[in-house]
C-alpha cells in the first residue's frame, strides 16, 4: 500500500525541495539563472503511471467492494477449513438419538442436541462415566424437587439453595430452612427441620415417596430414562460420589447424547446436520462455479484467438456464434439436464455449453482491434513483434475480463443450479449444494417453525452471490483505465 | 479600446477527483472586448477549455469555482448556481462550437431538427414556417448545398467538414453575442481546416460577434485572432495583441511555443520541442509552474510566483525576467528572427 | 377482467392451432416491413431471417436426436403395467422402431401439421398441443401485465438513477439491481411468496377468480425485467450524457428537463428497444418459477410438471416452443432496431452483432 503512494509524494517533494533550497537567498542571488535540468521537467508530469497499480488503487477506493472482498475471502476460506475443524458432523449422516435410535428430524437451532429437561441444583442422579467430560445419568429417585406438597395437596414452591449429606438448605418465603434427610414418613407439616429418608438400594427407589402429609422431597422424575437408558450431563455440572450417585451443581440440562458440537443450525427434515450441509453445499456450488469459469475462459480464449487470427475461419465461426447465441440459454440448460443423469459434471457441461460465447467474442474483437488500430499498426511498423503487442495490449484487458467473468460465473452458476434443481433436474440430496438446500428449505416454508432451513441457506447463498457480483463489477470498473486517477 | 464585454477576475477553479483536488485555474484574469477575436493558446491540459466552459456553466459537476468573478453585462457568471440562470446565457448570449464534429451532433435526429431546435429556443416569436425558412437559410449560410434535402438527413450522412458547418449553423442560429470555438478544426482534414476557419471568420465578422478561439495551433491563431492569451498550467502567462505576441514575445513559455512552430524551423536544424510535461496540478505549485521546464528559469521562479509585468497597455506577461533586478536574457535565435519579421507566418 | 380473459384464451387457442401459419406470417410481415423501409434493410432482414430459420432447424434436430436417446418409458403411458410384447407393439405404433432418419422425416412432417404427438404421462393420450393451448392464455395475460408493470417500474427508476447520479434513487436502484441480479430468482421469489402472502393474509396459491392473488405473482415476475431495464437505461443514459452532442445541446441552451427527455432518454432508449420483443415474448411464455410456486395453471408450470413426470413428447414440444419464442424475439428486436436507428450500416455489419 505504502509503495503505491510513494511515487507521487516524491514528485511533490521535489518541487518544494527546490523552493526550500533557494528560499534563504538574497534578492541578488535570486535573480540569477537557476541550474536547468532537462530531466527535471519530466518529473513534474504524470510519468509514473502503472496500469496494475492504478487498477489496484481504484479498487481499494471502493469501500463496499473491499468490505465484500474481506467477507467473501473469510467465507470461502471457512468453507474449506470447516471440515477440518474438530467435531464436525458428516453432512450426509442421518443423526439419531442413541437412546432410542430415532432420527433427530427438523431439530431447531441452535444446540438441538435435544435437551430433555432442566433440573435444579441438588438433583441427585445415578451417574456413569462416559468419558472425561461426559456422564450418563439415570434417575436415582433421590432428587429433591423444588415442589412441596402440603396437607390437602396444596403445592408450595421453594428454592433449593444447597445440598449436603445430611441437610438440604431451602428458601421459602424469604426465610431459610433446613430439612434433615433422615426420616420422611409422618413428618410434621410445620416448617422447621424436616426429615428425609434415603432408600436402602438406589434402584429400588420408587419415584415418588411421599404421603399427602409430607413434603415431597423426592422427585417426580417425569420421563428421565424410564426405559433404563441414560441421559447425558457434562462432568463439570456434576458432583460425583463414590456410591455411583451424583448431585447437580447448578441448574443442569439433561441432554440426549454427548456432543461437544451442537447442531448449530439445527437438522433438516431428513435428520442431517444443516450446518455441515450448508458448508458442504457451498463447496459444491463454488466448485461448479469455478470449473464453469475455468472452462469458459479456456474455451473462450482458444476459440477467440482462432476466430480473430485465422481470417479464413472468421465467417464460419461467426455463423456458428450467431446460431448458438440465438438459442435461449435456459432451454439448453433444461435440455441437457433433462437428457443426462443429474450430476455435477452434467451441470458443468450444461452451463459451459453457452457461457464461452461472450468470452470468445470479446477476445476476437480485441484481436481485431489490436490488428487494425493505428497505434498498433505504428508500433508494428517500428518492428515490435505481434506477440509483444498482444501481451502489452491484450493482457491487461484479458486479466481484468477473466477476473470479471470468473467473479460473475459463480453467482451465475449458483443461480442456474438453483433453477435446475427447482425444476427437478438438479443434484440429488446425496450431494449437498446450495441449490438443493434451497429447494429442500422451500418445501418446508409452510410448516410453522421450520422456515429456518430456508433462511440459513438463503443467507449464505445471498452473501456469496452478492459479494461475488459486487467484487466482479468493482474490479471491472477499477480495471477500466477511464476510471484511473493519479 | 472599447469596454470589455466579458471580464474574468482572479478566477480559481478546482476539481475534486476521488479525494484529490486539481487546481485547474489559478488566478485567471482576462478581459474580452466587444467585437474582437481572442485566441487562447496553450498545450492540452493548460485549462483553456475549462476556462471557456466556465462562461457557459458547462464544467463537470465535480468542478467548483473557489473564488473570483466572471462579469458579463452586469451579471456575475461565477456566482450562478441554478440551471435557470444559465439558460439565460447559454446559446442566447454565448454559444459554442466544439472540437469534434463527428460526435457533437445527435445521431438520431435530422440535421434540420437540430438547427430548428436552437432557433426555436431563442427566437420564440417565429411561426413554424418562418423557423423552417430560417433554418434553411442558416444551412445555406454555412455553405451547405441543397439545404431542403440535406436538412432531412441524419448526421451520419454528412462528412466531418459538413458536420462542422452544421455545428456552426446551430451555434449561430442562437444569435449569440459571443461565440466560443473550442479547437474547431483539430478533428478535421488539413484541407478542410482552412475552409472552416474562413467560414467562421467571415460569419463572425458579418454578424459582429465576439469570438474566442481555443487552440494549441499557433498557425490557426495567426490566421484569425486580433489578440492572444497564452495559457500554461491553469494560468494566463502572457497576453497581448497578435503583433505583440508574435513579434515581441516576453515569456519563456511563449518563446518555447513559438519555437516549436514548424514554419519557423530552419532547414537542417532540429525542430524545437519543449522538454518535459506540464506541471502536475494535483500537487501544490510553488513559484512559477513553468520553471522546471524553463531553461531561462531564475532561482526566484522557484520561490515566488511572478506578478504581471505590463509592457504596453495591451501587453503583459508573468515572468521574473521582466523584473528590473533580473539579468538580461536574450530570447532564442528563432524568436529574434521573428521579431525582425524575417519569417512569414502563413508561409 | 372476464372479457379480457376470454380474449386471451381465444388468442391462446388460435396461436397453438395455427402456430406455423403465424410464424410464416411474421416472416412475411417482417419481409414486407423491410421492403417498405429501405432496400439495404431487405438484405439484412433476409439474412437475419435465414439465420433464425437455420437456428430453429438445428434446435429441432438436436432436440429430436437427444430425446430419441432417452429411456423408452418416457414415450409410453402406463409403462410399468405393460408386458414386453405390448411395449414393443406400442413402440412400433409410435414409429419408434423405424430407422432414425425415417423417424426424423415423419417428425418434421408432423411438426408442419402442428402435431407434436400425444402426452404419455401428464394427461394420457391427449394432444400435446391441446394441453398447451389450454395453458397458454393464462401465461399470456400474466405476462402482459407483468411486462407492463416492469416497464412502469424499470424505466422511471433507470431515468431517475441516471439523472441524479450518486443520489438517493441511484443508490437505491443500484442496491435493487445488484440484489436482483446476484441473488437467484428462486430465492427471492420464495421469500416474496412466504412473507407477501402472510402480510396480505391470503393463500399461498393462485386462484383465477380472486384478483388479490394475482398481485404477488405479477409483482415477482416483473422484478427481474424491471431491474434489467433500469440497469441498461441508466448505463445507456450515462453514456449519452457524456457525449459531445449533449454538451453542445446544453451549450446552445436546451433546458435540463428537455435535454434529458428529448435527447438523452430518447437516444438511450433506442438500444433498449432491441431487447423488448424478446423480453415480452419470454414473459408471455410464462415464468417457470412463478407458475409452479403459486400453482398457476400456465405453460411454465406445465414444463416443470412434464419434466417431473418424464413426459417426453410434452417436454419436447415445450422446449421447442420456448426456443422458438426466444429466436423470434431476437429477430424482431433486431429488425425493430434496424428500422429505428438510422446509423446501422447493414452492408458492413454482416455477422457479429
Amino acid at each position: 500500500m505504502k509503495l503505491f503512494f510513494e511515487g507521487k509524494k516524491r514528485r511533490v517533494e521535489d518541487n518544494i525541495n527546490q523552493a526550500a533550497k533557494y528560499a534563504g537567498l538574497s534578492d541578488e542571488e535570486l535573480f540569477t539563472l537557476a541550474e536547468f535540468d532537462p530531466d527535471a521537467g519530466e518529473k513534474t508530469g504524470y510519468s509514473n503511471y502503472s496500469y496494475w497499480r492504478s487498477t489496484f488503487r481504484a479498487f481499494l477506493h471502493n469501500r463496499l467492494a473491499l468490505f465484500m472482498l474481506i467477507i467473501l475471502t473469510l467465507l470461502v476460506l471457512f468453507t474449506f477449513v470447516q471440515p477440518l475443524l474438530p467435531d464436525q458432523y458428516d453432512p450426509l449422516k442421518v443423526q439419531t438419538n442413541p437412546l432410542n435410535n430415532s432420527k433427530i428430524i427438523s431439530a431447531r437451532a441452535p444446540s438441538t442436541t435435544t435437551v430433555y429437561m432442566s433440573v435444579p441444583a441438588g438433583t441427585m442422579l445415578y451417574a456413569k462415566k462416559v468419558d472425561e467430560e461426559w456422564y450418563g445419568v439415570r434417575n436415582s429417585g433421590l432428587t429433591i424437587q423444588s415442589t412441596v406438597t402440603t396437607k390437602g395437596s396444596n403445592l408450595v414452591y421453594f428454592t433449593v439453595l444447597d445440598y449436603g449429606e445430611e441437610w438440604t438448605k431451602i428458601e421459602y418465603e424469604d426465610e431459610i430452612y433446613y430439612i434433615k434427610k433422615t426420616d420422611t414418613d409422618g413428618a410434621l407439616i410445620e416448617f422447621g427441620f424436616r426429615k428425609l429418608t434415603k432408600p436402602e438400594k438406589l434402584t429400588d427407589t420408587p419415584y415418588v415417596t411421599y404421603s399427602n402429609n409430607c413434603i415431597a422431597l423426592y422427585a417426580e422424575p417425569e420421563d428421565i430414562s424410564q426405559d433404563g437408558d441414560y441421559l447425558y450431563v457434562e462432568a463439570q455440572y456434576l458432583d460425583v460420589r463414590e456410591d455411583g450417585t451424583a448431585v447437580t451443581k447448578g441448574e443442569t440440562e439433561l441432554r440426549d447424547y454427548p456432543s461437544k458440537m451442537p447442531f448449530l443450525l439445527g437438522t433438516n427434515s431428513a435428520g442431517q446436520d444443516l450446518w455441515a450441509r450448508i458448508w458442504s453445499g457451498t463447496r459444491t456450488s463454488l466448485w461448479i462455479g469455478f470449473v464453469v469459469a475455468v472452462f469458459e475462459v479456456l474455451i473462450g480464449i482458444v476459440v477467440g484467438i482462432i476466430w480473430g487470427y485465422v481470417r479464413a475461419l472468421d465467417r464460419i465461426i461467426t455463423e456458428i456464434y450467431n446460431v448458438i447465441d440465438n438459442i435461449p440459454t435456459t432451454i439448453i440448460l433444461v435440455l441437457v439436464s433433462y437428457i443426462m443423469r443429474p450430476s455435477i459434471s452434467t451441470l458443468i457441461l450444461a452451463m459451459s455449453l453457452t457461457r464461452w460465447l461472450g468470452m470468445a467474442r470479446f477476445i476476437r474483437n480485441q484481436i481485431i482491434i489490436i490488428r487494425d488500430r493505428d497505434y498498433n499498426l505504428a508500433s508494428r511498423c517500428l518492428g515490435t513483434e505481434p506477440a509483444r503487442i498482444m501481451v502489452k495490449n491484450l493482457l491487461p484487458y484479458l486479466v481484468s475480463v477473466i477476473m470479471l467473468r470468473m467473479a460473475l460465473a459463480i453467482p451465475n452458476a449458483i443461480s442456474s443450479e438453483v433453477f435446475i434443481t427447482y425444476i427437478g433436474l438438479g443434484l440429488s440430496v446425496k450431494t449437498p449444494s446450495l441449490g438443493n438446500l434451497i429447494i429442500e428449505g422451500k418445501r418446508l416454508i409452510t410448516v410453522e417453525g421450520q422456515q429456518y432451513q430456508l433462511l440459513y441457506s438463503s443467507l449464505v447463498l445471498s452473501v456469496i452471490t452478492i459479494s461475488f457480483y459486487i467484487i466482479g463489477n468493482a474490479f471491472a470498473d477499477a480495471a477500466d483505465p477511464k476510471n484511473h486517477v493519479l | 479600446m472599447n469596454e470589455p464585454i466579458l471580464s474574468v477576475k482572479d478566477l480559481n477553479l478546482k476539481f475534486s477527483l476521488r479525494g484529490q483536488t486539481l487546481h485547474a485555474l489559478r488566478d485567471v484574469c482576462l478581459d474580452v472586448y466587444k467585437g474582437e477575436s481572442l485566441a487562447i493558446v496553450g498545450e492540452s491540459g493548460s485549462g483553456k477549455s475549462v476556462l471557456t466552459k466556465c462562461f457557459l456553466g458547462l464544467n463537470d459537476a465535480n468542478g467548483y469555482i473557489e473564488s473570483g468573478s466572471i462579469l458579463y453585462e452586469g451579471m456575475d457568471l461565477a456566482a450562478f448556481k441554478k440551471e435557470s440562470e444559465w439558460l439565460k446565457i447559454r446559446g442566447r448570449e454565448i454559444a459554442m462550437v466544439m472540437q469534434d464534429p463527428m460526435t457533437s451532433l445527435n445521431p438520431l435526429r435530422t440535421i434540420g431538427a437540430q438547427i430548428l431546435e436552437s432557433i426555436n429556443l431563442h427566437q420564440k416569436n417565429l411561426t413554424p414556417a418562418q423557423a423552417k425558412t430560417k433554418m434553411l437559410d442558416m444551412l445555406d449560410q454555412v455553405g451547405i448545398y441543397d439545404p431542403e434535402k440535406r436538412a432531412k438527413q441524419y448526421p451520419h450522412e454528412f462528412s466531418g467538414g459538413m458536420r462542422q458547418r452544421v455545428v456552426i449553423a446551430i451555434a449561430l442560429a442562437c444569435k449569440p453575442k459571443i461565440l466560443i470555438c473550442d479547437e474547431p478544426t483539430t478533428a478535421l482534414d488539413v484541407t478542410i481546416q482552412a475552409q472552416i476557419l474562413k467560414l467562421i471568420k467571415t460569419l463572425v465578422k458579418e454578424s459582429g460577434i465576439t469570438a474566442i478561439y481555443i487552440t494549441h495551433d499557433l498557425g490557426v491563431v495567426a490566421n484569425v485572432s486580433t489578440r492572444i492569451a497564452v495559457m500554461y498550467a491553469g494560468d494566463i502567462v502572457e497576453i497581448g495583441t497578435s503583433e505583440e505576441i508574435f513579434y515581441d514575445p516576453r515569456h519563456p513559455y511563449t518563446w518555447a511555443l513559438l519555437s516549436s512552430l514548424p514554419q519557423l524551423g530552419v532547414k537542417g536544424e532540429k525542430l524545437y520541442s519543449i522538454a518535459g510535461t506540464q506541471a502536475n496540478l494535483f500537487a501544490r505549485v510553488e513559484g512559477d509552474a513553468f520553471a522546471p521546464r524553463n531553461p531561462y528559469a531564475l532561482k526566484m521562479d522557484y520561490v515566488k510566483r511572478p506578478p504581471y509585468f505590463e509592457l504596453s497597455p495591451t501587453h503583459k506577461a508573468r515572468t521574473w525576467l521582466l523584473d528590473a533586478r533580473a539579468p538580461k536574457v536574450e530570447p532564442p535565435e528563432i524568436i529574434r528572427k521573428l521579431s525582425r519579421r524575417e519569417v512569414d507566418l502563413n508561409g | 377482467m372476464n372479457r379480457l380473459w376470454q380474449f386471451f384464451e381465444a388468442c391462446g387457442r388460435f396461436i397453438s392451432a395455427h402456430w406455423l401459419t403465424l410464424v410464416i406470417l411474421i416472416v412475411i410481415l417482417a419481409g414486407f416491413f423491410a421492403l417498405m423501409a429501405w432496400r439495404h434493410l431487405v438484405k439484412y432482414s433476409l439474412k437475419r431471417l435465414g439465420a433464425s430459420v437455420l437456428t430453429l432447424l438445428i434446435i429441432i434436430t438436436v432436440v429430436f436426436v437427444l430425446l430419441r436417446n432417452m429411456p423408452e418409458e418416457g414415450f409410453i403411458e402406463n409403462y410399468d403395467k405393460l408386458s414386453k410384447e405390448q411395449r414393443l407393439q406400442k413402440l412400433e405404433s409410435l414409429g419408434l422402431t423405424k430407422p432414425i432418419y425415417e423417424q426424423f422425416w415423419n417428425f418434421l412432417k408432423n411438426l408442419f401439421r402442428g402435431d407434436f404427438g400425444k402426452s404419455t404421462k401428464y394427461s394420457i393420450n391427449r394432444d400435446v398441443m391441446k394441453i398447451i393451448a389450454e395453458k397458454a392464455p393464462l401465461s399470456m395475460i400474466l405476462g402482459v401485465i407483468s411486462m407492463a408493470l416492469s416497464l412502469v417500474m424499470g424505466i422511471p427508476l433507470g431515468a431517475a438513477m441516471a439523472r441524479k447520479k450518486g443520489k438517493f434513487w441511484d443508490r437505491f436502484g443500484t442496491a435493487f439491481i445488484v440484489f436482483i441480479n446476484a441473488v437467484p430468482a428462486a430465492v427471492y421469489y420464495i421469500f416474496i411468496q412466504l412473507y407477501g402472502t402472510k402480510l396480505m393474509s391470503i393463500d399461498l396459491t393462485f386462484s383465477r377468480g380472486d384478483p388479490v392473488t394475482w398481485i404477488l405473482p405479477i409483482f415477482s415476475m416483473s422484478l427481474g425485467s424491471a431491474a434489467s431495464y433500469a440497469m441498461w437505461l441508466r448505463r445507456y443514459m450515462l453514456d449519452e450524457i457524456n457525449k459531445d452532442y449533449i454538451r453542445l445541446a446544453r451549450a446552445k441552451g436546451v433546458p435540463g428537463r428537455k435535454l434529458m427527455f428529448r435527447h438523452v432518454f430518447r437516444n438511450a432508449f433506442v438500444p433498449m428497444i432491441q431487447y423488448i420483443p424478446a423480453s415480452l415474448l419470454y414473459t408471455v411464455a410464462g415464468s417457470l418459477y412463478i407458475e409452479s410456486l403459486y400453482s398457476i395453471p400456465g405453460m411454465g408450470g406445465l414444463l416443470v410438471q412434464a419434466i417431473g413426470l418424464q413426459d417426453n413428447p410434452l417436454v419436447q414440444a415445450l422446449v421447442m416452443i420456448y426456443s422458438c419464442i426466444g429466436i423470434v424475439g431476437l429477430l424482431l428486436g433486431d429488425l425493430l432496431m434496424a428500422t429505428i436507428d438510422p446509423r446501422i450500416n447493414f452492408v458492413k455489419k454482416g455477422g457479429v452483432r
